[in-house]
């Protein structure tokens, strides 16, 4: 899948966010004031200045530049995978989840025999349990089973 | 002499068990993960910046310096047996590297001589760090508010120009970075700001799951496209007793390894350029000077030069991050976000206030680099089968480990939001051709910036005059103009050229 639009639409991204924290710096935070010198808002409306600037000379090179972005579909399955994790977690807890998605990951779409799949969830245990859990004391979280346990 | 004897005090800090473990461990990671094809010292650095909270912020510190600092032997490692560098900055090293060993058959002495160079470079960059962090320090102690501005704006630029190919989308994520960091509180008075009535945001974005996904999760992004690439792997066995190197190879190696380390210190401590210049330049440079072997063909020199300059650069580069607060490199600025994450403020007071932290990290990186040499010959017989792990089967580690250590620094599920956010963001900008490394320094950098230009205004009563009445800052605002304009006019004056010839 390739776009050139998000060439565009990233530019067009910056300039409006730098109009927002323009539009807030300058009035809601302030901008100067006659005893104070600089307020809140002083330094990042003027970086988004900047940004509003940079950005629509950005917008017009995009216009120019004709080599499209390329998204494969793998690459969004990491995405959604990282999504995953963060959803189920609130289910069925971190640490299953954790082991969940290296089995599913591995065995659903690497296809992966069970000796490196285990060897893989091995390493995982031993960096989530072994290290965070263990060694630097992490509580993970347990999803809907902390109120029943 | 004065430096000598505060030397030595900090080894007096950094030789303690805890320390020297932690220096080892580090040397350890960073050589695995600087070895690991398409990770690089940045993601390495911050994948393992939640493993340091363990520690107190000396011990966490030289841990992460081992880790960054073992990052530039482990690069030269795949790039010397699979022709792919495992960082930018062993691009250089693969030109001779590999054709030592793919034509040569000579593996173990291609590794042999970027162990050897790099031990040799970084030990000229750490010498040349413990005179010149203190001298910066003290020319530091005479900036003011506006000639820190000033400084901190170089910094910013001359990363933005550097790296990318587009200096205007350098501009571009620089604000963005700046913007970013502004969300939470004010930095002088203390009071909300950017932060949308969300609880969350009121303590602004945090900075350890912002790292972990700008450069962590979105590399494992990328990372799927290459999990079933062929590499042309080096099938000898490798022994230490195999590798060792002739007294005439030793000689070979030497005077470009010193050459080397003197100029990749020197690039290393300008900001912006870093390890990758300092391993082009040390390259370049040799391609000037007599080589047995013609460079590019697998020659000694070839290998040495590039490979002292980075390990150069990358100890040169904590003279300014030390001494001025002012990281060069991406990595320094994660770095420098954990050095404040820890309460420690980098810059001119730094060796006055807390002479036991700067000493203890200088004298370990000596203590790094030797042990980082003995492990990088001591795993010279299992690095075939280090590298023989397939990527598909890191995509998942290096997931969790994303997943658990932005968890782990903000003991909510916030923490780990950020990390996808702004990892799947980071990607967006990667495919889009933005830089992200202007992003996380000026992110970092942000609130000194802020702080500093805000006091320069509130004592010149308003008038931008502070900044070119002063000498010191005026020649620091000149550098920084001609940084902006000479790129621009240069760039203006290539496509008048183009469109004449056209």
């Amino acid at each position: 899948m390739t776009s050139t639009k998000t060439k565009r639409l990233t530019p067009i991204i910056f300039i409006v966010m730098g109009l927002v924290f323009a539009y807030l710096g300058f009035n809601e935070f302030g901008f100067w004031s006659e005893v104070d010198g600089p307020l809140p808002g002083f330094f990042p409306s003027i970086m988004a200045i900047v940004m509003v600037f940079a950005g629509i000379v950005s917008l017009i090179q995009s216009f120019k530049d004709t080599k499209a972005a390329e998204y494969n579909g793998p690459e969004l399955l990491v995405v959604a995978g990282g999504i995953g994790i963060f959803v189920s977690t609130f289910i069925i807890g971190l640490v299953p989840t954790i082991f969940l998605y290296i089995i599913l990951w591995l065995k659903l779409y690497e296809k992966a025999p069970w000796k490196p799949t285990l060897v893989v969830l091995g390493v995982a245990a031993a960096i989530t349990i072994g290290v965070f859990g263990m060694w630097l004391g992490i509580q993970f979280p347990m999803g809907v089973f902390e109120n029943i346990l | 002499m004065e430096n000598f004897e505060l030397l030595l005090r900090g080894f007096s800090v950094s030789l303690t068990p805890i320390n020297i473990g932690a220096a080892f461990l580090g040397a350890i990671l960073g050589l695995i993960v600087g070895a690991m094809p398409g990770i690089g010292s940045l993601a390495g650095v911050a994948l393992l910046l939640p493993l340091t909270y363990k520690f107190n912020p000396t011990t966490a510190i030289i841990m992460l310096g081992a880790l960054y600092y073992s990052n530039m032997y482990g690069g030269s490692f795949s790039a010397i047996l699979l022709n792919i560098p495992g960082d930018s900055p062993a691009v250089m090293t693969a030109l001779d590297g590999y054709p030592m060993a793919k034509k040569k058959k000579r593996p173990g002495q291609a590794l042999f001589t970027a162990n050897t160079a790099s031990c040799i470079g970084g030990t000229i960059g750490i010498i040349i760090l413990t005179f010149a962090g203190p001298a910066l320090a003290n020319i530091g102690l005479k900036f003011g508010p506006s000639e820190m501005t000033a400084i901190l704006l170089i910094a910013m630029t001359s990363i933005s120009w550097l790296v990318g190919e587009n200096p205007i989308k350098g501009i571009v994520i620089t604000a963005f970075g700046i913007l970013l960091a502004s969300m939470g509180m004010d930095t002088l008075s203390g009071a909300p700001r950017y932060d949308f009535g969300n609880m969350y945001l009121l303590g602004g974005i945090p900075f350890t799951p912002f790292v972990i996904g700008t450069v962590g999760f979105s590399q494992v992004i990328s990372l799927i496209n290459e999990r079933n690439n062929k590499t042309e792997k080096i099938d000898a066995k490798l022994s230490i007793k195999g590798s060792l190197l002739s007294r005439r190879e030793l000689k070979r190696l030497l005077f470009p390894s010193i050459r080397s380390g003197l100029l990749g210190t020197f690039v290393g401590v300008l900001p912006g350029a870093g390890a990758t210049t300092g391993s082009f330049m040390g390259y370049a440079v040799q391609k000037r000077f007599k080589s047995e072997e013609e460079l590019g063909t697998g020659a000694v020199e070839g290998i040495a030069a590039c490979e002292a300059a980075n390990n150069a650069a990358a100890a040169g580069s904590f003279a300014p991050l030390l001494a001025l607060g002012i990281p060069g490199s991406g990595t320094g600025a994660v770095l420098l976000g954990g050095l404040m994450l820890w309460g420690l403020s980098p810059g001119p007071l730094l060796f006055q206030n807390e002479p036991d932290f700067a000493w203890g990290l200088i004298s370990s990186l000596f203590l790094s680099n030797l042990l980082t040499l003995a492990v990088a010959i001591a795993i010279i017989p299992f690095l075939t089968k280090i590298l023989s792990v397939p990527t598909k089967y890191m995509i998942p580690i290096i997931t969790v480990v994303c997943v658990v250590g932005s968890y782990s620094t903000t003991y909510s599920m916030y923490g780990v939001l950020v990390m996808l956010l702004s990892g799947i963001f980071g990607y967006f900008l990667q495919k889009n051709d933005y830089p992200t490394a202007p992003m996380l320094l000026s992110f970092v950098l942000a609130p000194l910036l802020e702080s500093n230009m805000r006091k320069a205004f509130i004592i010149s009563g308003g008038s931008l005059n502070i900044f070119f009445t002063r000498p010191i800052t005026l020649v620091l605002m000149l550098v920084f103009f001609a940084m902006i304009l000479i790129p621009l006019v240069r760039s203006i004056i290539n496509k008048t050229k183009k469109g004449k010839v056209a």
